[in-house]
């Protein structure tokens, strides 16, 4: 009996098993391999074995434009996912905590609101934005009707900021609002009746108990803003790039496939050492739960 | 100015259409022990949410020794809740639960730790300190819930049904504790429940709640012995109902008529009544002796005549249902106390008599 259990468990898991394995694992796999080949001229790997790929990466020379270039555009990719991710949650908080406040009906149709964009192409939302804060765009139109001057937007940080926020702003709200809906407001009263005013409440008793889904949230946003390629490209204008652009970069223009799989993988590694962090923290919270 | 710890002036709360509180009126004095006691929806919650300043009054004033708090949000309130749940912070353990109305003040860190201390000893729980709340027993939690609402030293302790969630062991042991804990701390002590045998054993005064209004205030004694009217005398203990006709009034004694038998004698307060009007006669199940044979000496005894119907036998007690030739049917509770007692040996269809001191009888009139 035991053993048919056992059967239909495997069974049952095998189908998810294998998509990760086929479509996450191998293709991770093979990018680590492919890190420690030979490039071949026109794209490609060649299969003998080089580190080349990762001395390119690791041998700083301030002469060379390029390594400069690398450092500064991963550096920008994880201040511009921590900035995404603080935005973020600063607009997705209260935004989560509104929608749980609503009547059933009210709040279906609000949750129902943020998932509607997820129905239109990522890439013709991001157009529509290009198409808002462009010179000739919407928000340029009507300042210079009103008598303002036109404020260059399109190609800038700030244009390419916006983007990231808006493509990642319902990855946020989403745990968010899971998390304060949970919330048990006796908690709110028993911290009142003990004397604590609204800020005392909220700091003390209120947000360590939203705290699992500010992080989930938080991680969701910033591992997803981090892997953005779109968005620097069409609202930055190809002038600002993120680590996804430079492996675009690597992949599809100079054919250098080894030493895009060194940067990817190198990429990855430090998100892992985040990830596993958080993963170890929790833990500990529940252990000691 | 008075000397209440707590007055409800004319306090009213409405949801929509829904009257929960009904225009009541209560004084708690300092150090009581007082109880609002009824069925669920009666709005005895409701009234010590008010109090705690969880609800706004919809109409009326609530004073906390003597001023009016009725605008003043929970935390500038020096009243503190025991909730039915407990509502103890998960994310803290059990001395940061205790310690947090210290926390939130300027309290020293060793005047903190000393009170702190102090009643984690009073609630026995001083070896669980570093403990979570879900690494607790429910009793325990309730201890902790306890301990935090009593740490700061608050004018009242409102308590929601605390011991709802206990097992029956625990629950009657609790009972005592909560009594000698509000004798040792001298707080007033308001406590919300539904179960009357918690009220009549802890409390100084009850008042009994029916439909958002006060049935009636009184000490145990009272509520149990001279219920105002069938709705009390229903819901406090057990009680047989005995429709009859009033006779004739007396300052503080009726003679009324049930079925058509000799007139019995029995107290009332004159209050509504009148000679020739209906009204119910009620008698508690154990102030009714129950004989085999007609007794020798009467006294001042009502007798009547009847037939066993049930007959229950719970060890300490033997339960009767006798049927009255007159009309109705009476409880009776027997206490098992002579060993070969023929009262004992009774059975379903036996004759009896039952009787009761004429004192133990009392007319309400609905």
């Amino acid at each position: 009996m035991e053993k048919r259990r056992k059967l239909v468990l495997s069974a049952l898991l095998l189908p998810g098993a294998l998509w990760i394995v086929l479509l996450y694992v191998a293709p991770s796999i093979l990018i680590v391999i492919y890190s420690f080949l030979t490039r071949q001229m026109g794209g490609g790997v060649i299969w003998a074995f080089s580190l080349d790929a990762y001395q390119k990466l690791f041998s700083y020379n301030p002469d060379s434009r390029f390594i400069n270039d690398f450092v500064v555009i991963f550096l920008r990719t994880f201040w511009w996912g921590l900035l995404t991710t603080f935005i973020c949650l600063a607009v997705g908080y209260p935004l989560a905590f509104f929608i749980t406040r609503q009547k059933a009906g009210t709040r279906a149709v609000l949750l129902f609101l943020i998932i509607i964009p997820f129905w239109t192409n990522f890439l013709v939302r991001t157009y529509a934005w290009k198409f808002i804060l462009n010179n000739n765009g919407l928000i340029n139109v009507i300042l210079s009707s009103l008598g303002f001057r036109r404020i260059p937007m399109i190609n800038t940080p700030f244009a390419v900021i916006i983007g990231l926020v808006y493509g990642a702003l319902p990855f946020m709200v989403l745990p968010l609002y899971a998390a304060l809906d949970n919330f048990n407001y006796r908690y709110v009263e028993a911290a009142q009746d003990l004397g604590a005013s609204y800020l005392t409440v909220f700091r003390k008793v209120f947000w360590p108990l939203t705290l699992p889904g500010v992080v989930t949230g938080s991680l969701l946003v910033f591992i997803l803003t981090i892997g953005q390629f779109v968005v620097p490209v069409i609202l930055g204008g190809g002038k600002v790039s993120m680590i996804g652009n430079l492996l675009a970069q690597q992949f599809g223009m100079a054919f250098d496939w080894p030493f895009g799989s060194a940067i990817a993988v190198v990429f990855i590694l430090l998100m892992m050492i985040g990830i596993v962090y958080y993963i170890r923290v929790e833990a500990r919270k529940e252990a000691s739960s | 100015m008075n000397n209440y710890s707590v007055e409800l002036e004319n306090v009213s709360k409405r949801f929509g259409d829904f009257m929960a509180v009904d225009a009541i009126s209560l004084q708690i004095k300092e150090g009581e022990f007082f109880s609002l006691l009824g069925p669920s929806g009666c709005g005895k919650t409701t009234t010590l949410r008010m109090i705690a300043g969880f609800e706004q009054l919809s109409q009326g004033q609530i004073y906390l020794k003597g001023e009016p708090v009725a605008h003043l949000p929970p935390f500038k309130r020096n009243v503190n809740t025991v909730f039915q749940d407990y509502a103890l912070f998960p994310h803290m353990t059990v001395d940061q639960n205790v310690g947090f109305s210290l926390d939130i003040q300027n309290t020293t860190k060793s005047e903190r730790d000393d009170r702190v201390e102090r009643v984690l000893e009073m609630v026995h729980l001083t070896h669980l300190k570093d403990r979570r709340p879900s690494q607790l027993s429910g009793g325990q939690q309730q201890r902790v819930a306890l301990a935090r609402a009593v740490v700061n030293q608050p004018d009242v302790l409102l308590l929601d049904e605390p011991l709802s969630a206990l097992d029956l062991k625990l629950r009657q042991a609790m009972r005592l504790e909560l009594k000698q804990l509000q004798r040792q701390l001298g707080i007033t002590f308001i406590f919300v429940t539904h179960d009357q045998e918690e009220a009549l054993f802890m409390s100084d005064r009850i008042a009994v709640m029916d439909k958002g209004k006060v049935a009636q205030i009184g000490s145990p004694g009272e509520i149990y012995d001279r219920p105002v009217n069938r709705y009390v005398a229903d819901f406090i203990g057990e009680t047989n109902f005995l429709e009859c006709t009033v006779l004739e009034m007396d300052q503080d004694a009726a003679t009324v008529q049930v079925g058509e038998q000799s007139p019995w004698r029995v107290t009332c307060d004159a209050a509504g009544a009148r000679a020739g009007g209906a009204g119910v006669v009620i008698v508690r199940p154990e102030k009714i002796d129950i004989h085999v044979r007609m007794p020798a000496e009467t006294g001042q005894r009502i007798i009547a005549a009847g037939v066993i119907r049930d007959k229950v036998w719970i060890g300490t007690d033997t339960h009767f249902t006798v049927a009255l030739e007159q009309g109705g049917q009476v409880r009776v509770r027997h206490q098992n106390m002579v060993m070969g007692d023929p009262v004992i040996g009774l059975n379903t269809g036996d004759r009896v008599q039952v009787s009761w001191q004429w004192e133990a009888a009392r007319l309400l009139i609905d």
